[in-house]
């Protein structure tokens, strides 16, 4: 259980006995993903977080906010991590993403990944990193200092 | 020729501004494919071929393939390449 006070507000979570998958609208607890995947059978643990970044470029954002398609992103999510499991000797994975409107410097996303050794650790949060930023329908609409707002879609246009 | 299909198509992100709402309920002709339903889609919304907006189409909660049939009891979902993490 990622965060038990959210038990009813949590609508889209999918939990396995090896990784917990989680869409939140509220603040993510990073460390209780850590504490998640921690175990004895694991000498590794990976974390990663993605943030809200103040400058791309030139341009100043002052907000952002995340819009899925729930039950897709969830379903998407869960193939990229146990495909993950198929391809490295991995204990444990937690992934939460948030929705809605964040500020800067809020975590958007939060990965911990633990296997026994390092080397598998730090392969498979990268690798998973990109391949959720290539399929999970999840988007990320900018809202600017300057004042206007852009959806963001790499590799468009 | 049989009765056409009424599906339901969920849309998000800059698709859901450009269609004005979360979710349409379209009848398309029967027998129809995922890149016809692309046709009717760009036919419908012209901005989306005006801000050159690449669609993604998904059939059931699994990216779909366009030369897949559209059958009655499928959700179809559309949305801009995503950009989430």
């Amino acid at each position: 259980m990622i965060n038990p006070s959210e038990e009813n507000s949590l609508a889209y979570r999918q939990t396995s006995p090896s990784y917990e998958l989680a869409l939140t609208r509220n603040v993510i607890d990073y460390s209780t993903v850590i504490e998640q995947v921690r175990t004895r059978d694991a000498g590794a643990v990976v974390a990663f977080l993605g943030t809200v970044r103040e400058f791309t470029l030139e341009k100043q954002t002052l907000s952002l906010e995340y819009e899925a398609f729930p039950e897709m992103a969830l379903s998407e999510l869960r193939q990229i991590v146990e495909s993950a499991f198929r391809e490295w000797p991995l204990k444990r994975v937690c992934v939460v993403h948030r929705l809605g409107p964040l500020e800067l410097g809020d975590i958007a996303i939060a990965m911990a990944v633990a296997s026994p050794h390092r080397q598998a650790a730090f392969e498979a949060a990268a690798e998973m990193m990109t391949r959720i930023k290539q399929s999970v329908p999840i988007w990320k609409k900018e809202y600017w200092a300057d004042g206007g707002s852009d959806w963001i879609h790499p590799g468009a246009g | 020729m049989t009765a056409p299909l009424k599906i339901s198509v969920r849309c998000f992100a800059r698709l859901r501004e450009i269609t004005g709402t979360d979710q349409l309920i379209w009848e398309i002709p029967s027998g129809a494919t995922i890149g016809e339903f692309r046709g009717l889609l760009e036919a419908r919304f012209p901005d989306i071929l005006r801000e050159r907006l690449p669609v993604l189409i998904a059939r059931n909660g699994q990216y779909a393939r366009e030369e897949d049939v559209i059958e009655s009891a499928d959700e179809l979902a559309c949305f801009p390449p995503v950009s989430g993490g």
